[in-house]
């Protein structure tokens, strides 16, 4: 099928986003065109700002069009409290579930040898400075992989060079999850991470 | 497993040491969706049996059954890394070596054991470099054929081996033979002789490795100055 030469470049750039193949995208373009013209150029204006204006914040590296994002300059965060994430996502969830007050830091990856990414790579030379200045604990909030472990190890000896306090956060059985059901290395983790009771 | 890398949404992109088919590629489907039955099975280290279809360079992952589970932590788990950086590095896909798996494996389960870190990874580098077909002349003088004697210093040329250090002045690398005995052996009783072969081990790795390097390795490096 083929479409007026417009509608097929909008097609084609839908599906940019991520989960959209050409049937969505089809879909998509057809409700804005026919059903939706104002969500559609409002969508156009903030997309062509926001993939212009937003970049990293100064100080956790996380997304924002400000130079430094409003969790660093709230006056009400503990500047001495910081977790440290891999993506700008994780911060959403954090703040969402648990009663966290202090700040973070986004490593927007993880180290990862293989694929040449190394402390330098990851900014974690930002990150030491950091340590050396206000921050007096640090939570590693990586993920539960392999590279996600590293990655807080490394940044736990960092924080021990600096005297900072470090933890990571604990992996073990999901909420409601029957242990009949969880995968092995899962389980073999939740036993390494038990605790007394 | 060796490593894993993000392909599209949901799947995976698996490198895999294998005992009958060398180093595989292979896709696993919709191995980050919340209930797949691949999930968490297929980080680095872990030991699986794999089920695959497909003949070509990128197999497809059918079926996963874990047989050896692997937590390797702090230094092991740099260790672990600096392992599959190296056999990624040095095997090409689908070639066979025949006994890297073994020596893979073991490795592998040595360093979540009492054993010193550093004796694993100079037997394993060995052990890999002789399944490439890059083994390393280790008991006997390269020119003489005379058995390396203890207290003797050689300097090791990679393309020869160990040659008496009269002859030669600055090509390769100096090295006492108790170093090269213990490396032959794979049992090291002296800590100088141990901290020689991870020079000689460098020293030799690099030349296969070329320009580029280990990036695991600086890891450690990094962590070592600071
Ligand atoms: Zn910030």
């Amino acid at each position: 099928m083929s479409y007026s030469p417009l509608i097929q470049q909008l097609i084609n750039r839908l599906c940019v986003l991520p989960g959209v193949g050409p049937k969505s995208a089809q879909r998509m373009a057809f409700h804005l065109l026919q059903r939706d013209r104002e969500g559609g150029a409002a969508l156009s204006v903030v997309l062509a700002e926001a993939m212009d204006s937003v970049g990293q914040c100064q100080q956790c590296q996380t997304l924002s069009e400000a130079d430094v994002c409003a969790i660093c300059r709230s006056p009400h965060r503990d500047k001495g409290l910081m977790c440290v994430v891999e993506t700008p996502a994780n911060i959403p969830a954090i703040e969402q579930a648990a009663h966290y007050n202090g700040v973070y830091f986004v490593l927007m990856g993880h180290l990862s040898p293989i694929d040449g990414i190394g402390p330098e790579q990851l900014g974690l030379d930002k990150l030491a400075s950091r340590f050396a200045g206000d921050v007096t604990e640090v939570i590693l909030a990586t993920n539960l992989t392999v590279e996600g472990e590293a990655t807080a190890h490394y940044i736990a000896q960092l924080a021990e060079k600096h005297q900072v306090k470090a933890t990571r956060i604990a992996h073990g059985v999901p909420v409601g999850g029957e242990l009949e059901y969880i995968d092995e290395n899962t389980l073999s983790l939740a036993f390494q991470g038990r605790r007394e009771l | 497993m060796l490593h894993q890398k993000a392909y599209r949404e949901t799947s995976l992109i698996l490198d895999v040491l294998t005992q009958d088919y060398g180093r595989i590629g292979v896709l696993a489907k919709g191995a980050k969706r919340p209930k797949s039955p691949f999930r968490g099975r297929l980080q680095p280290f872990v030991c699986n049996l794999l089920n695959w279809s497909g003949k070509g360079q990128l197999k497809t992952l059918t079926a996963v059954d874990t047989l050896t589970h692997i937590n390797l932590q702090g230094t092991q788990l740099y260790c672990g890394m600096y392992l599959n950086e190296l056999v990624v590095r040095l095997t090409q896909p689908d070639d066979q070596h025949e006994a890297l798996f073994a020596s893979y494996q073991s490795a592998v389960l040595n360093l979540m054991s009492e054993l010193p870190v550093e004796v694993t990874l100079r037997v394993f580098e060995k052990q890999l470099l002789r399944q490439l077909g890059y083994g390393l002349l280790l008991d006997v003088e390269y020119h003489t054929g005379t058995p390396v004697e203890p207290n003797l210093w050689y300097q090791y040329i990679v393309s020869k081996g160990p040659v008496r250090s009269q002859v030669v002045n600055d090509e390769g690398l100096r090295i006492q033979g108790k170093a090269l005995m213990a490396l032959e052996g794979e049992s090291f009783s002296e800590p100088d002789s141990l901290s020689q072969c991870k020079y000689l081990m460098r020293y030799i790795l690099d030349v296969y490795l070329g320009h580029e390097p280990l990036n695991s390795r600086a890891l450690f490096q990094t962590i070592s100055t600071r």
